[in-house]
């Protein structure tokens, strides 16, 4: 699944350790989702989704989308 | 969670690992002494005491585990998935080489050493794998 969140966390200036703290989950949490190595779960997503004030389409795109 | 409180958390936590790790240490020295003295009943709490040794790590370890969260369970879960398949294959090897007299039965210290390196290995291979961008 490809993501903003690089782009959205860039914008907020903030860090990877943050945004982590923020949505309560690891610097390494960060890193794996951005790099689209991790796809996070349905609680992970909307937390980001309800923290940047956008819908959690506009993070998360399906590949095949 | 407040992060004074969280931080009060992880010092424990890191106590905790020290002491578990002090356990791990004297455990098999102690058990050893307790073999070596040659009684039945010194042997049998020599083997209890090896085994009981190892428990606090391990508790603590899955303690650790079951705190982080999703990315970290995942890593850790692929590692141990990893290790256990090595830990087989090398009980398997070494089962062969001895069954066809290549080498004498090897110390379990070391079984158990190598088994511990691959996981160390496998944990910090996973964790890279997660970091780096594709």
């Amino acid at each position: 699944m490809k993501n903003r969140l690089r782009e959205l966390r860039a914008a907020r200036g903030w860090s990877q350790i943050e945004l982590g703290a923020r949505v309560g989950v690891s610097r390494q949490a960060i890193i794996a989702i951005e790099t689209e190595r991790f796809d996070p779960s349905l609680p992970l997503a909307f937390k980001l989704a309800r923290l940047f004030g956008v819908p959690i389409e506009d993070i998360f795109e399906a590949d095949g989308k | 969670m407040e992060i004074n409180q969280q931080f009060r958390r992880n010092v424990r936590t890191f106590y905790a690992w020290v002491g578990s790790m002090v356990i791990l240490g004297v455990a098999p020295v102690a058990a050893s002494r307790l073999i070596e003295h040659g009684a039945t009943w010194s042997r049998a709490l020599g083997v209890i005491v090896g085994v009981v040794g190892f428990v606090p790590w391990l508790a603590l370890l899955f303690v650790i585990i079951r705190r982080a969260d999703e990315v970290m369970r995942r890593i850790h879960l692929i590692a141990i998935a990893i290790t256990a398949t090595f830990g087989l294959l090398l009980l398997i090897t070494i089962g062969w080489l001895v069954h066809a007299w290549f080498i004498e039965p090897p110390d379990y210290a070391f079984v158990c050493l190598a088994w511990m390196i691959a996981w160390l290995i496998a944990l910090l291979a996973t964790q890279r794998y997660y970091e780096r961008a594709r």
